[in-house]
């Protein structure tokens, strides 16, 4: 790379030029935990691919968008998408606020209608209403939130925090929780 | 990142407008030194060049991280965890670019995104470079 400079403005030095590109390392080789990588990238697909066909194939059953899923249906897709992000092993004790949240807006960006997502989380969402005092309230605030541009990718690492319990945290929480 | 063919894009790096035309070289077309004088040139008009190699429409095995923002100790953690990058580049002081070989044959895309995903979050890279044909 002798001689190839970065041309963005925004990296100029601080004399005005343009800083050389260099090469830090170089070696030939495949990386020594690629094949580990590559597995776990795959089964990541297929359980991707899983809850979207679960989704597709329960919603399918049911004909009529207008119309009311099953509980078992529900239940179905909800674990596969819990399933899918790994809900489980990264949270051992995940706040469902927030699941039924990530879930909402995967499923509004799949275009399930706004009816069948709340019917999935209703049916679907683990002891659903738990503590909601205003069940049909909370899952109408939801599908709005759901429906406003996500702060983030869903289900990211980063979200960790926001997922620990709200007694864990002292937070106030966010809007889909429900409490008054 | 020993390969058959390598995809080259010049970007100028202020209007971000591509040059005309795109080109896939073979390794010994890319070290002639006619062809790296028309690189060198391309660069000193404003134009950033990019490569990829090369697998029509696959990735061809080697994933790119966009390590703007990452950790002095990001290098070792990804040798301990035995992600070892085969090529790093310095693209501007303190913006670190690393390409990780994971395979001999060629990926399927989404595949290779969602290896570059996982390396992204593992050490901190640009989530928005990690489209598996990223160049």
């Amino acid at each position: 790379l002798a001689g190839f400079t970065n041309q963005k403005l925004h990296r100029r030095t601080a004399t005005g030029y343009a800083p050389w590109v260099k090469i830090v390392e170089a070696h030939a080789g495949i990386a020594p935990a690629a094949q580990e990588l590559l597995h776990s990238a795959t089964q990541r697909i297929a359980q991707q691919s899983a809850a979207v066909r679960d989704t597709t194939y329960y919603l399918s059953r049911v004909g009529n968008p207008s119309t009311t899923i099953t509980a078992h249906g529900a239940a179905r897709i909800y674990q596969s998408w819990t399933e899918r992000w790994r809900i489980r092993e990264r949270f051992p004790q995940p706040d469902w606020s927030i699941i039924d949240l990530w879930l909402a807006r995967k499923l509004l960006a799949m275009h399930v209608s706004t009816a069948q997502v709340e019917a999935i989380l209703r049916l679907g969402s683990p002891n659903f209403p738990r503590h909601h005092g205003d069940p049909e309230g909370y899952l109408r605030r939801t599908l709005a939130r759901a429906a406003l541009p996500a702060p983030r990718a869903v289900c990211s690492t980063q979200a960790t925090a926001h997922l620990l319990p709200r007694h864990a945290t002292g937070s106030d929480g966010s809007n889909p929780r429900g409490g008054r | 990142m020993p390969n058959a063919f390598y995809f080259i894009r010049l970007i100028h790096g202020v209007t971000r407008k591509p040059c005309p035309g795109e080109r896939v070289w073979d390794a010994g077309q890319l070290v002639r030194g006619s062809v790296v004088r028309f690189l060198r040139a391309r660069n000193q008009q404003g134009y950033d060049i990019y490569l990829l190699p090369y697998a029509e429409q696959c990735n061809a095995g080697y994933i790119l991280i966009d390590l703007d923002h990452a950790t002095a100790d990001v290098l070792p953690r990804m040798r301990a965890n035995g992600h070892e990058p085969c090529v790093v580049l310095q693209s501007s002081p303190g913006h670190l670019q690393a390409w990780i070989r994971v395979s001999t044959i060629p990926l399927e895309p989404a595949l290779a995104t969602a290896v570059s995903k996982q390396l992204a979050r593992t050490y901190g890279g640009d989530l928005a470079s990690t489209n598996g044909c990223h160049l």
